[in-house]
């Protein structure tokens, strides 16, 4: 009896022990499991991890410290000016974000390397009215190709070609101003022919504050430029509204701009050109220009823009005739549908007796229904005073456009008074009612 | 009866047998080796990435005296002493932790979690605190060396290679492999004090950013000036090194080096800096007096360390890529000797005993350790001192110590 009384005890002490070890080792199994789990998750998180190169733009004082933001008043702790940086850090992603970014940044890749082909054609019919001459009705048409490329950060690669056909109505009126500067585009009676209009490389530099331009160039896009009389594909057609007759660019020749641009109220520019399309004279007789430029929003709280310009070069006609001028370009906003600008210049030519003068001023009105929200009025008045004659004119247009890509317009120009550059006679109260189609693509 | 006698003539056999295989295996075992009894000055200490241990050999007998095993998978980048002698510090960059190991007992002390991969760190002169720089997350671990923890971990560097404490322990030099750019953290504040922009690699990029977009060499290392007054940063990308003061944290000057520069290496005398341009195999060597590339010499293909030796006389480059050492008298600073340590070896990096007369070279393809005998350049191998022997130091090394 004693003996299985022993029995007994000794199974149910050692059945205890047993199930005791037996959890023991199963809580030692779970922390040993979630160590494990732990570890795992440690070492495949490092595994999901890559490293990428990324731009990131910094902002540097001349010390060398570096702010991942502009400072307070974009001044470094000693009042030195920072110097923007776009450097590179590699930086780990998980590698299902690096792919989306790998993704991105192959589609932004190939979008810079693209070459963007783009073009426009116009459509131009003027009448004249009220000549000596018979009363004709004038045809004109351009169109143009332009190609882009950046060949580089901060670079862009842009030519355009175009093909202008028809004289337009100066062909019979022989106006001082040029009634449509379209079919003037290559010069005064150079039509049908196609052309490399412009063909050059623009360089960011220093931050986007400087930017120049060499190649083929046109300075009247740098220069003189005007946000309400600046542009006859949309605006004005008549060429003393498109820019200051006494600029007096050469055509587009070899040359060069340089614009400084800080961002802030002032601005400068300066121009060099070929006074002909050879480069050959690019040296000895280059056309020189200079521009201030004053942005503002002093009067009426809004946007004004004044530019003032100076010029020296070549008469056209004689390279051997030295030429200067200097004139104003301005253009103020009035409310949030109407701006006005105004154009004023003097300038002289070497074997002339005296100084030639112009001025113009004017209106844009935009449209007030929301439908026709880029639809633009424009009324002016130009007058202009040169040795070979005077001329006073004045012009309306309504733009108005049928698709994003598609505008047509309605153009009425006055001659008030002037000289027929080609007859000798005068020019008085002639009418040119037009209509201009462009095609944007 | 008979049944009895044989179970016990089995077992008194069976016994006999386990004894005599325990004393047989006792037998195998490598005797201990009582560091305390060396003079820390005399030991090299050499890590072994792949056996997960390092190394320790005697100076006197150039042999190996004890391997002081780091535990499983510890994959260890580098090796440093505290300055009293009697703790290793080691990263071990395979599990993430940093590892105080007392030298006596030849026992990790301490396993403390770092960030992800951690590979060089810095120790103030006191022995109080470790600036680690973990690869993978791009973070400073600050490890309380007396408490055995990590204190805080930073985060916002990019790469983290180098570190160089100022010698009054007020601040630490970190460079940015991943970026260009150096950083000083305020040790008593433990806060980022300044951010230095370090070349001009953002000019160069203008015209070419996509070449900088596939890969980026930073700054692996802020190299201080012997007396500490300055950093010398050299940045991969920009072929030039910036000069910081430590006092005013300014970059007072920026110098043109050769192409694709690793780091700068600063002469026991103070006098150079040796920058190795990896780009054009060349060597700058800078004047830190004047402040200006004085000479620039031929060097290797992928070098990766420099080493002085008889007071500072003669600088050993190592290149990795030609598998051999450059020996340049530092008076004349002519190339007086090539030393073939053999071929197809990798060779990483050396330490200098700190009486100037030997170089301990690890060459990690071999498993070996060479030593250099700066004196006559005779060159002696150690053969099996663990696996992949990557980093070397010696404690009051008369040559700045270095891994990479």
């Amino acid at each position: 009896m004693r003996r299985l009384l022993f029995l007994v005890v000794s199974i149910a002490l050692i059945s205890s022990g047993s199930v005791r070890a037996q959890e023991g080792q199963a809580n030692d199994a779970g922390v040993s499991l979630s160590e494990r789990v732990k570890t795992l998750e440690e070492r495949l998180e490092k595994l999901d991890k890559v490293e990428v190169v990324k731009q990131v733009v910094e902002y540097m004082c001349p010390g060398g410290e570096i702010y991942d933001s502009l400072p307070p008043d974009g001044h470094c702790p000693d009042g030195s000016v920072t110097e923007e940086r776009k450097t590179f850090k590699k930086i780990a992603f998980s590698r299902r974000e690096s792919l989306s970014e790998k993704i991105e940044a192959a589609l932004q890749e190939a979008e810079a390397k693209r070459v963007v082909i783009g073009g426009s054609a116009r459509g131009i019919l003027q009448q004249v009215i009220h000549s000596r001459e018979e009363d004709k009705l004038f045809g004109e048409g351009s169109v143009d190709f332009f190609f882009l490329s950046r060949p580089m950060a901060g670079t862009i690669f842009f030519a355009d070609l175009e093909a202008v056909g028809g004289a337009g109505p100066d062909e019979a009126v022989g106006s001082l101003s040029r009634l449509n500067t379209d079919a003037e585009t290559f010069g005064v009676g150079v039509t049908d022919q196609v052309k490399v209009r412009e063909a050059w490389l623009h360089m960011s530099l220093m931050g986007d504050r400087v930017k120049a331009v060499v190649g083929k160039i046109d300075l009247t896009n740098y220069f003189d430029r005007n946000s309400v009389a600046n542009d006859e594909t949309a605006k004005f057609l008549n060429t003393a509204l498109v820019n200051n007759p006494l600029l007096a660019q050469p055509p587009n020749g070899p040359g060069l701009a340089v614009r400084y641009e800080p961002g802030r109220e002032i601005g400068a520019g300066i121009g060099l050109q070929s006074p002909d399309n050879s480069g050959s004279t690019i040296v000895e007789k280059v056309y020189a220009i200079a521009e201030l430029d004053y942005h503002t929003h002093l009067l009426f709280a809004r946007e004004g823009n004044y530019r003032f310009w100076g010029k020296i070069g070549r008469d056209a006609d004689d390279l051997d005739n030295k030429t200067w001028g200097v004139g104003i370009s301005l253009d103020q906003q009035m409310s949030t549908r109407i701006t006005a600008f105004a154009r004023a210049g003097v300038g002289r030519t070497e074997d002339e007796s005296r100084n030639a003068h112009a001025w113009s001023t004017g209106l844009e009105i935009g449209s007030p229904f929301k439908a026709l929200i880029k639809d633009r009025a424009g009324f002016a008045f130009s007058r202009q005073v040169e040795e070979d004659g005077s001329e006073s004119i004045g012009e309306g247009y309504y733009n108005h456009f049928l698709t994003e890509r598609l505008a047509v317009a309605f153009d009425l120009q006055w001659l008030f008074s002037g000289k027929n550059q080609i007859t000798g006679e005068k020019n008085e109260n002639l009418l040119i009612p037009g209509f201009r189609t462009t095609i944007n693509f | 009866m008979f049944t009895k006698r044989v179970f016990l003539i089995l077992s008194v056999f069976y016994i006999a047998f386990l004894s005599l295989s325990w004393v047989w295996a006792e037998e195998q075992k490598t005797p201990e080796t009582n560091l305390a009894s060396y003079d820390p000055k005399t030991l090299v200490f050499v890590t072994n990435r792949d056996s997960s241990d390092v190394a320790v050999i005697d100076t006197k007998t150039d042999k190996v005296i004890t391997r002081i095993s780091l535990e499983a998978f510890a994959n260890s980048h580098m090796a440093m002493l505290t300055n009293d002698g009697k703790k290793m510090l080691v990263s071990a960059t395979g599990r993430d932790q940093f590892l105080i190991v007392d030298l006596a007992t030849q026992k990790i002390e301490k396993m403390i979690k770092t960030g992800q991969s951690p590979e060089h760190f810095d120790i103030t002169i006191d022995d109080q605190l470790a600036y680690v720089g973990n690869m993978q997350d791009s973070t400073v671990s600050v490890v309380d060396l007396k408490e055995g923890k990590e204190v805080k971990r930073m985060a916002g560097f990019f790469e983290p290679h180098g570190f160089s404490v100022l010698p009054g322990n007020s601040k630490v030099y970190v460079s940015n492999f991943g970026a260009h750019e150096v950083r000083a953290i305020d040790i008593p504040s433990q806060q980022i004090a300044k951010r230095l922009a370090i070349g001009d690699v953002h000019h160069a990029a203008i015209r070419d950013p996509e070449r900088y977009m596939s890969e980026l060499k930073g700054i692996a290392n802020p190299t201080m000036t012997i007396d500490g007054r300055f950093i010398y940063a050299a940045d991969g990308d920009s072929g030039a090194v910036g000069i910081i003061d430590t006092r005013t944290d300014r970059v007072i000057k920026t110098i043109k080096v050769g192409d694709a520069p690793w780091r700068a290496y600063a002469s026991p005398d103070g006098l150079f800096m040796l920058v190795l341009n990896n780009g054009d195999a060349t060597i700058s060597v800078i004047n830190t007096k004047r402040q200006e590339v004085v000479t620039t010499l031929k060097g290797g293909i992928e070098m990766t360390g420099v080493n002085f030796a008889q007071d500072g006389k003669k600088a050993y480059i190592i290149s990795r890529g030609d598998s051999a050492v450059y020996v340049y008298d530092m008076n004349s600073f002519k190339m007086v000797n090539r030393l073939k340590i053999g071929t197809n070896l990798a060779l990483e990096t050396a330490a200098t005993t700190a009486d100037g007369t030997k170089i301990y070279l690890a060459s990690s393809t071999d498993d070996s350790v060479y030593i250099i005998d700066s004196a006559s350049d005779q060159v002696k191998r150690i053969a099996n001192v663990g696996r992949f022997p990557w980093g070397v130091t010696i404690l009051g090394s008369a040559s700045p110590n270095y891994c990479h």
